[in-house]
């Protein structure tokens, strides 16, 4: 488990991050979401010992990860601008991680450069910004260790190989100890990956949740209802996160049960009704809104 | 080490990433070592003019200076290649991630950067010792010699390396990393150059060796001239470097080391690489990509180096000006100046030229306070002279006389201010005014027509000040001649007065530097019978025998055994010639000087001498050989008669 615990850190005037606290637990996909500059690469930092917090700790398995080998060997991360050495191919790649990741399965990372039709001898620098990020992905799976920091790695991604990439954290989910972080400013991008989410805005954790959880606590409904009574009535019965009336067509996002909402819509008799699915993205605008933020400041 | 990264094969891969250090190094030392050797004694097995084992000797081992400006340079470029990584934000997200610490990093950057040098060095080296044995020129000594100076190199390599890799750690821009070193490397020359320039314009009193001036600080100064010169930066102190002390032993190819010097070089890049290591731990991740990895330093680093630029350009305006106003315009401007190139380096933004406007005040008020205080003598240094009542003794001379003064055990005295100890006299009321009209001198700015004077004040404290003034000369010519009318003085001020025979017994050369008149008045004595001399005046004569006595000796008599006297002489002898007096003839001539310095009322510098003395004696017992010059005045007859006679003899003798 990965405790960051009142962390801290400032460059310059600017805080980027404002008292952090969260927890991530093991053997989830944990997402990292936020607008840019809301911290998400600071905070995977500071968690893989790159940089030093100015105040707080971050435990990694109850050791702190600060200039600690034995907890960062744990880690490995794979920073937003991906660096490789100059001239370098996958295959030097591989030996270099080879050497600085003991546990490092060249085996695989052979196999799987070959599944991802990547030539292991051709120069990096030649590779397109996405097969880049293929082979950033593969070093760091490979690498064998138990946390896996992805810093916007799936960006440049396809949708094809997200999936890919989803499969293979999948496999290595159910083979061993893995806990992959994944930080992102696109939520659809990481929706399909996930089942942790925490939002980072401003340089705070505004939450972190289980993605099923939240997705079964809030739902989104459309209904007309006879007359301005019932929308009242409703309304107040409900615990609504969001409401917006189009002419007669009432939408409500709010939190409970499917049935329970349902029976309550039921009682007002509505000429029409329906329960439609929520978007990662409205759960995450309903919530923001209900932490008290101006949604109109936050795009995703 | 708790990581399990094994630190070898990690120190291995780097080096071999380095290949391309090792490859530039390999093909520069050997242009340098074995090709230049291979070149050298090819050429001159052909012409057969250098014995080849001078060829090998000039080639390799110590004391090659190509060799070592290399060396220093390949660790400046090693340690900006091997640490750039502590300059992006990219690499050190890679590198800092990994389950090392940053010291260890370090070290395996370390390791794997003095193996892209150490290979090739020592390889090249060693092929240099190949190519010197195919050529037969090869001794053990000599390879004895190559061995102990690649060790040396290596040792310098590792100095310039590590103080280049503490650069790098300061910084966080390979720019201002290269900037660092060559501040650092100029840094303290500049500061050497500001203060002597300011003590040589605006303290034109101070005594160089004043002792007491700044409280003893002024003497520390002083003491630290070499450190400050020749051991400015690492970088510089390599390059300028030779072997020094009596242990000190020559081989074939050079100087060894000496022992000082040796442990210099071990040391030095031991506590370098702790710095660096120190730094590491410190150093932020942040720090990439700024211009200074430590923030608080930039305003500091801003001021060290923006007062002193300020400063010294208050030098020049002062002198082409000489205006307060305009000096004060100038050292302002340039200190603003001097901060906004700063602080465009650091942000490399221009509309943050202006930030950080206090860094900008505080080295305008520094460097006003420091020009002003030099400029207008704030302290008083130029001014200070003390109430009469407090003074126990004075003294003075004239700081032009070449002549030395010696210690009871026969040491010369080098220092200003214990040869003005040796002249003091309680005649305040003789001197008190030199020192005042001095002081009046300089307020005024008259510095022409008048007599440069070193005076001390020793007060009855126990404390002594040295100042220099520029005295009129009727003033200082009056008492003066009071002065000397003491024949203990006078033997004080006047050492050769105190010299007999005895002491004299090495005298071995005397010359003269006489002006137009006294020349066209010897010529006119010798005209007679040099009535058909050379044309062109182009000859050199060489009289043998007594100056006084006029007795020959033989032609070619060795210097310093026999008595005899040399004149030379050209087509502008009107304006200047010699002669050299020897044993005998030497010795009489320094009792005329004697005689006739004696009965004057003291020489006074310039204006009443005619040309000068030169006396050249040894030294008891340790055979080394001083000088002493003493100027001659157109009354000193019984030294005129001396030299008029061997000037006439000896031009008699050349026609002859």
């Amino acid at each position: 488990m990965i405790q960051i615990q009142d962390v801290t850190k400032q460059f310059g005037d600017v805080t980027a991050l404002n008292h952090v606290d969260t927890e991530i637990g093991e053997g989830c996909i944990f997402g990292l979401v936020g607008t840019n500059g809301a911290g998400k690469s600071t905070l995977l930092r500071v968690a893989a010992g790159v940089l030093k917090p100015d105040g707080g700790s971050v435990m990694v398995d109850d050791v702190s990860v600060w200039e600690e080998p034995r907890a960062k060997e744990k880690i490995c991360f794979l920073a937003d601008t991906g660096w490789f050495f100059p001239n370098a191919s996958a295959n030097t790649m591989r030996d270099y991680y080879a050497i600085v990741y003991p546990q490092f399965d060249r085996a695989r990372f052979d196999e799987l450069i070959g599944k991802f039709d990547l030539d292991p001898k051709r120069k990096l620098s030649g590779f397109s910004k996405g097969m880049r990020k293929q082979v950033a992905v593969l070093l760091g799976l490979c690498a064998n260790t138990k946390y896996l920091f992805c810093d916007e790695t799936f960006d440049g991604l396809d949708p094809v190989m997200r999936q890919a990439v989803k499969s293979l954290f999948a496999s290595e989910l159910l083979n061993r100890e893995f806990t992959p972080v994944i930080a992102s400013h696109s939520l659809r991008e990481i929706e399909d990956i996930c089942d942790h989410v925490g939002l980072l805005h401003k340089g705070g954790v505004l939450f972190a949740r289980d993605l099923d959880e939240m997705k079964l606590g809030i739902h989104k409904l459309q209904c007309v209802l006879r007359s301005a009574q019932f929308e009242e009535e409703l309304l107040s019965e409900l615990e609504v996160l969001q409401h917006e009336k189009r002419g007669t067509l009432l939408t409500i996002v709010a939190r409970g049960e499917r049935e329970e909402i349902s029976a309550k819509v039921q009682e007002k008799e509505p000429l029409f009704f329906e329960l439609l699915p929520l978007t990662l993205e409205e759960i995450f605008i309903s919530e923001t809104e209900v932490a008290g933020y101006d949604i109109k400041n936050l795009i995703f | 080490m708790t990581s399990r990264i094994s630190f070898f094969k990690l120190t291995i891969d780097e080096w071999k990433k380095l290949g391309w250090l090792t490859a530039l190094q390999t093909l520069i030392f050997f242009a340098i070592i074995p090709f230049r050797l291979l070149m050298s004694l090819a050429m001159e097995k052909r012409n057969g003019e250098v014995p080849l084992a001078d060829v090998l000797y000039k080639n390799v081992g110590f004391d090659k200076r190509l060799t070592t400006v290399t060396i220093v340079a390949m660790g400046i470029l090693c340690a900006l290649a091997v640490f750039s990584y502590l300059h992006s934000r990219k690499r050190l997200d890679f590198y800092y991630s990994l389950a090392i610490r940053r010291e260890s990093l370090f070290l395996v950057k370390f390791t794997a950067g003095t193996l892209t040098f150490v290979i090739p060095f020592l390889a090249n080296q060693a092929l240099a010792i190949l190519i010197g044995a195919l050529y037969g020129v090869m001794s053990a000594a000599v390879v004895q010699e190559i061995v102990v100076s690649s060790v040396l190199g290596d040792l310098f390599f590792l100095i310039s390396y590590s103080a280049a890799a503490l650069a790098v750690l300061l910084t966080g821009k390979t720019l201002t990393s290269v900037l660092a070193i060559g501040t650092i490397s100029v840094y303290l020359p500049m500061l050497w150059l500001v203060f002597c320039g300011y003590q040589e314009l605006f303290l034109p009193t101070l005594i160089p060796d004043g002792g007491t001036y700044l409280g003893g600080a002024y003497r520390i100064y002083r003491m630290s001239r070499r450190m400050m010169l020749e051991r400015s930066s690492p970088w510089v102190m390599l390059i300028v470097w030779h072997p020094e002390g009596a242990a000190v032993r020559s081989g074939l190819t050079g100087m060894w080391p000496d022992m000082g010097s040796i442990c210099l070089f071990l040391v030095l890049p031991a506590v370098l690489t702790a710095l660096c290591l120190a730094l590491c731990r410190v150093r932020r991740t942040e720090a990439a990509g700024k211009a200074l990895a430590f923030g608080w330093t930039e305003g500091l680093i801003k001021i060290l180096l923006a007062v002193p630029v300020a400063c010294m350009v208050g030098l020049p305006v002062y002198e082409e000006l000489n205006s307060v106003v305009w000096e004060v315009c100038f050292v302002v401007a340039f200190g603003v100046l001097a901060c906004v190139i700063m602080e465009f380096i650091y942000r490399w933004d221009i509309r943050h030229a202006l930030a950080h406007k206090r860094h900008i005040a505080v080295t305008v008020a520094l460097s006003l306070t420091v020009f002003l205080l030099f400029r207008l003598d704030l302290s008083r240094i130029n001014t200070y002279l003390p109430e009469k009542e407090e003074l126990a003794a004075m003294s003075a001379r004239c700081p032009y006389s070449d002549f030395n003064y010696y210690d009871e055990d026969g040491e010369r005295i080098d220092s200003e201010r214990e040869i003005l100890r040796l002249l003091e006299t309680d005649r305040i009321d003789l001197l008190y005014p030199l020192a005042e009209n001095g002081i009046q001198n300089v307020r005024e700015a008259k510095f022409n027509e008048f007599v440069k004077l070193n005076m001390e004040y020793r007060l009855k404290s126990g404390k002594t000040v040295c100042r220099s003034y520029t005295v009129d000369y009727d003033l200082y010519k009056k008492a003066e001649q009071e002065l000397m009318k003491d024949e203990e003085y006078q033997k004080r001020y006047y050492p050769i007065l105190g010299w007999d025979d005895a002491q004299l017994e090495n005298v071995t050369s005397a010359w003269v530097l006489l002006p137009p008149e006294m020349w066209e008045k010897f010529e006119q004595e010798a005209k007679e019978p040099t009535a058909n001399s050379d044309a062109d005046g182009k000859a050199a004569a060489e009289t043998t025998g007594d100056a006084e006595e006029g007795e020959e000796s033989a032609d070619g008599a060795e210097k310093g055994t026999e008595s005899s006297v040399e004149v030379g002489y050209d087509e502008y002898a009107h304006v200047m010639n010699g002669m050299s007096f020897y044993g005998e003839a030497g010795r009489a001539l320094v009792r005329a000087y004697q005689q006739d310095l004696a009965e004057s009322d003291g020489i006074l510098p310039d204006s009443d001498s005619v040309g000068a003395i030169t006396v050249a004696k040894k030294t008891q017992g340790q055979g080394q050989e001083l000088y002493d010059e003493y100027a001659l005045r157109s009354d000193f007859t019984h030294t005129m008669e001396v030299l008029q006679k061997a000037y006439t003899e000896g031009v008699a003798r050349d026609i002859g």
